[in-house]
């Protein structure tokens, strides 16, 4: 995973707020307090429970060991949990590395050993700094964690992981191998340049398995791991943020390109199977039991199955909960059997996955629907979808308004969508009304985890919006040359996209 | 954009529609102090490849879909100088889409 403390900062930066995006539909928005209509499906992806900690909490890795989930928060640093059951997640304990701040540890990725014993903790000095550190805690008395020692490291370490007396390091360019002695003993063996962005890495026998974003999948053989080599690269569309292993075959996050499932029937020639596109940017991927494959998709969970078979189906998503904010984003996944664990910036939540299970599941794009401005006497509109991402078929019974001067063109109430079909129409908002409007429409369908699912709709907003002149700026490059945006315009379409470097 | 989402304007947008025309332009608001080391740091860690600008005031005029939501915000304008599509956040597909309409 990427270094995200600075999410945070984005948070904090414009206080918390409310909305209702994707199932959270808090009290003042979209028609709070009407029933759930009656679904005869049975939700295959159920919420079991969320732990209790305090809000923007920047929940970030997450990794299972036996009855135990860990997680590394930007505030709370290295936690551990107990799920020996499942609906009650039970804190064991929590540290803070010495070496970090206290009130704001950083911590990042985690890594546990083959028996519990030892958690490497990667935590970053600063928000700025891309120099990191690396905590060895003592986790044979998990409700009592205690820290053996920190390796300070010039790295930006993005993933980690233990592979027997190794600890591996994905570090943006490079992997770094470590050998882990006594306690908190770590050192460094080798540092294999040469790769474009690497996020996390894996390990299986003599084989490293690094996820680059930009360079797909590396394969580098560590059977010296004083002397790693790159044995081949598989370009994988997307860019590929996380992997998981699971015997012959692997699972990739690819980013905006979905899910991507590999053979590794030759383990140093890996061959990419198939690729399944998911609606948001796949950070995460975990396996679970059965041929199932959890995916944080950034605004949600996604659950497939067929990894045994290597037909990935997709099953359903799962919404962030109620009340996590309209801001937090799914990050870190892990899984243990049909048990799944998300992250997102503020908490993490326990699911149960039931295979047995069908459904369907709707989805709607965009997120929030911005109406353009209309030329005098004519309509707003402004086209938006509707896809079952199921696997039954989906009816849509109704659709509900927070304004009248809303409408859909084209939808009849009954309308049925089959599994992976998609439906466009047009929402429409009176000629005339000219009134700033943040309003909702719920589709009110027999999708059983969200039986009114909830559309932002947003019009007449001050400032320039679709349908309108950009503002013909002329914007300084970091050497001085100047570029105005009506030259850059008459090359082709322009995507400007403002960042801050948080 | 936050820094978790940046570099993905690179693999998402740049590679695949910039051969057809496709300008991508990152602009740096500035908004929480960043100088010019701070920023040339940022883009040497991204290892983007497309134009990156100072932003001189104009992130605060578009009417941005969701006010309450932070970073990033990304503005599509067509080769007519109108704007075809805001949003609050990176949403690839979307985005994609957006794109494509104005490519056909």
């Amino acid at each position: 995973m990427r270094p995200m403390i600075p999410l945070l900062m984005c948070l904090l930066a414009l206080g918390a707020s409310s909305g209702c995006k994707d199932g959270q539909q808090p009290s003042s928005a979209c028609g709070a307090g009407k029933t759930e209509p009656a679904s005869p499906w049975m939700d295959p992806v159920t919420l079991l429970d969320r732990y209790d900690g305090p809000s923007f909490s920047e929940l970030l890795d997450v990794e299972v060991d036996g009855t135990r989930v860990w997680f590394c928060s930007g505030v709370l640093g290295l936690n551990v949990y107990s799920f020996e059951t499942p609906s009650a997640l039970v804190r064991l304990d929590r540290i803070a590395p010495s070496l970090g701040s206290q009130q704001y540890p950083r911590c990042q990725h985690l890594a546990v050993d083959a028996d519990g014993e030892r958690v490497y903790a990667t935590n970053r000095s600063s928000t700025i700094s891309r120099s990191d550190f690396i905590a060895v805690i003592d986790a044979s008395a998990p409700t009592s964690l205690t820290e053996l020692g920190s390796l300070e490291v010039e790295d930006s370490v993005e993933g980690i992981t233990v592979h027997g007396d190794l600890l591996l390091a994905a570090v943006h360019t490079g992997l770094v191998v470590y050998r882990r002695g006594a306690g908190a003993e770590l050192t460094e063996l080798s540092r294999l340049e040469g790769l474009g962005n690497a996020w996390t890495v894996r390990a299986q026998g003599d084989l490293a398995y690094v996820a680059d974003a930009d360079g797909g999948l590396v394969v580098v053989d560590i059977a010296d791991p004083a002397a790693p080599s790159v044995v081949t690269r598989l370009d994988v569309p997307g860019a590929v943020k996380d992997l998981e292993l699971a015997g012959d075959r692997a699972v990739l996050a690819a980013g905006a390109s979905g899910v991507a499932l590999v053979s590794l029937a030759d383990p140093r020639a890996p061959g990419l199977v198939e690729v399944e596109d998911t609606p948001g940017s796949a950070l995460g991927v975990a396996v679970g039991s059965g041929g199932a494959v959890y995916v944080s998709d950034w605004t949600d969970l996604r659950v497939f199955v067929g990894l045994d078979d290597l037909d990935l189906r997709p099953v359903g998503s799962e919404p962030l909960p109620q009340g996590a904010g309209s801001e937090s984003r799914s990050l870190g996944i892990a899984g243990s059997g049909d048990l799944l664990f998300s992250s997102n910036w503020t908490e993490l939540v326990s699911y149960r996955f039931f295979a047995d299970r069908s459904a369907p599941d709707l989805n709607v794009a965009p997120r929030v629907a911005l109406l353009p401005a209309a030329a005098d006497g004519e309509a707003a509109r402004t086209r938006i979808t509707l896809r079952n991402a199921g696997t039954e078929p989906l009816s849509v019974s109704a659709v509900e308004f927070g304004e009248s001067v809303l409408s859909i063109e084209d939808f009849p109430a009954g309308t049925s969508l089959a599994p992976g079909e998609s439906e466009r129409m047009v929402l429409q908002l009176d000629a005339g009304v000219t009134d700033e409007l943040s309003t909702w429409v719920n589709f009110v369908t027999d999708d059983p985890d969200e039986g009114r699912k909830c559309l932002l709709v947003e019009a007449n907003q001050d400032g320039v919006g679709v349908g309108e002149a950009a503002i013909d700026a002329t914007y300084l490059a970091l050497d001085g040359t100047p570029h105005r945006l009506s030259e850059l315009t008459e090359q082709g379409p322009v995507l400007l996209a403002y960042f801050a470097t948080f | 954009m936050c820094s978790l989402e940046f570099p993905d304007l690179e693999t998402d947008v740049w590679e695949p529609f910039g051969p057809q025309g496709v300008t991508v332009v990152g602009v740096a608001t500035g908004g929480f102090g960043e100088d010019a080391e701070t920023l040339a740091a940022f883009l040497e860690q991204t290892n983007v490849t497309f134009l990156v600008v100072w932003d001189d005031g104009t992130y605060g005029q578009y009417a941005w879909p969701d006010a309450l939501s932070p970073f990033p915000r990304q503005a599509l304008v067509d080769r007519d100088g109108v704007v075809t599509y805001l949003a609050s956040e990176h949403r690839p597909a979307e985005l994609r889409e957006a794109v494509e309409v104005l490519l056909d």
